[in-house]
């Protein structure tokens, strides 16, 4: 086992991949200009890094584990693009109430943002379909009653 | 040490008629031969099986949905049979969707939801759920 003062000394020794090891201090170009006050912040920098180090090489406790979690589970979420949800998707969704109300048990086709076709047959359905050359028809069905809560 | 994760895309959940509240819904696209059907289905990391209500079998092109390969699994109701087929599945990512080979099953009785389960599109996409916004996360696994 290496006595603390090598261990510490073989740490600053080491390129850290810690992101602050990036600017202000990432290159000799911008160290070699700082004041007693950057020389300072250099330190504490320094330091920094050890105690990331050592924080990262000793057993965690359940504790630091669980603040670990909760950590990364408070980290944003970046979100860039929402997807566009289909014509059909929309008006399925923004009809709830009368889909509920008139067409239980019923198979809806629906084409951009109009129900075009509604009927308990299948077959009817696939004719106005087929007939309107739609090649990827969305299509469903409404069940005859309101779904209890599910696990799966 | 905290990280974070990167997602592509994201939407809002959806209501879906008789299904309590809004629920991660994503919409499919299924093909067997010449039949192709497209509409919602529930993602649901606690199923491993893609289930389809059985009046789905229909639009696919399957008369007999017990002529599928019988697959016995665990329910808290107890014991249950699904029949699964292989078809194609597609959804729209990025813009893009491709059809992949993909077992989908259906329940021996009407259920009511189609369900989207871990096998086939789980190791597709990388999914995040936001329960307090109502938002599924996606992003790209594997292709």
């Amino acid at each position: 086992m290496l006595a603390t003062s090598d261990a510490l000394g073989s740490l600053l020794s080491t390129e850290s991949n810690h992101p602050a090891n990036s600017a202000p201090f990432g290159t000799d170009s911008q160290t070699a200009c700082f004041t007693d006050q950057g020389r300072s912040s250099l330190n504490r920098f320094h330091e920094a890094i050890i105690w990331d180090k050592l924080d990262e090489a000793l057993p965690k406790s359940p504790l630091e584990e669980y603040l670990r979690v909760v950590a990364v589970l408070r980290s944003p979420v970046v979100e860039r693009i929402t997807i566009n949800v289909s014509d059909e998707m929309g008006w399925l969704t923004e009809n709830i109430s009368v889909i509920e109300r008139d067409f239980r048990g019923q198979w809806l086709l629906i084409v951009g943002r109009e129900l075009a076709a509604h009927d308990r047959e299948f077959g009817a359905i696939r004719r106005i379909a087929i007939e309107r050359g739609l090649e990827k028809p969305f299509l469903y069905f409404v069940p005859e009653v309101t779904q209890l809560d599910f696990i799966a | 040490m905290a990280f974070s994760i990167e997602y592509d895309q994201s939407l809002p959940y959806k209501q879906l008629p008789f299904i309590k509240g809004n629920c991660p819904a994503l919409e499919i696209s299924l093909r067997n031969g010449s039949f192709v059907w497209r509409g919602p289905g529930l993602l649901d990391s606690g199923s491993m099986h893609t289930v389809l209500s059985r009046e789905y079998a229909e639009p696919l092109g399957i008369k007999e949905v017990e002529s599928g390969e019988r697959i016995q699994v665990s329910t808290f109701g107890g014991p249950a049979y699904l029949y699964q087929f292989e078809v194609e599945m597609s959804f729209e990512f990025e813009g893009q969707s491709e059809y992949f080979p993909s077992p989908v099953c259906f329940s021996a009785s009407r259920v009511g939801r189609n369900i989207l389960g871990r096998i086939a599109i789980f190791s597709r996409l990388k999914l995040g759920f936001s329960e307090s916004s109502e938002r599924l996360y996606l992003g790209r696994e594997s292709f």
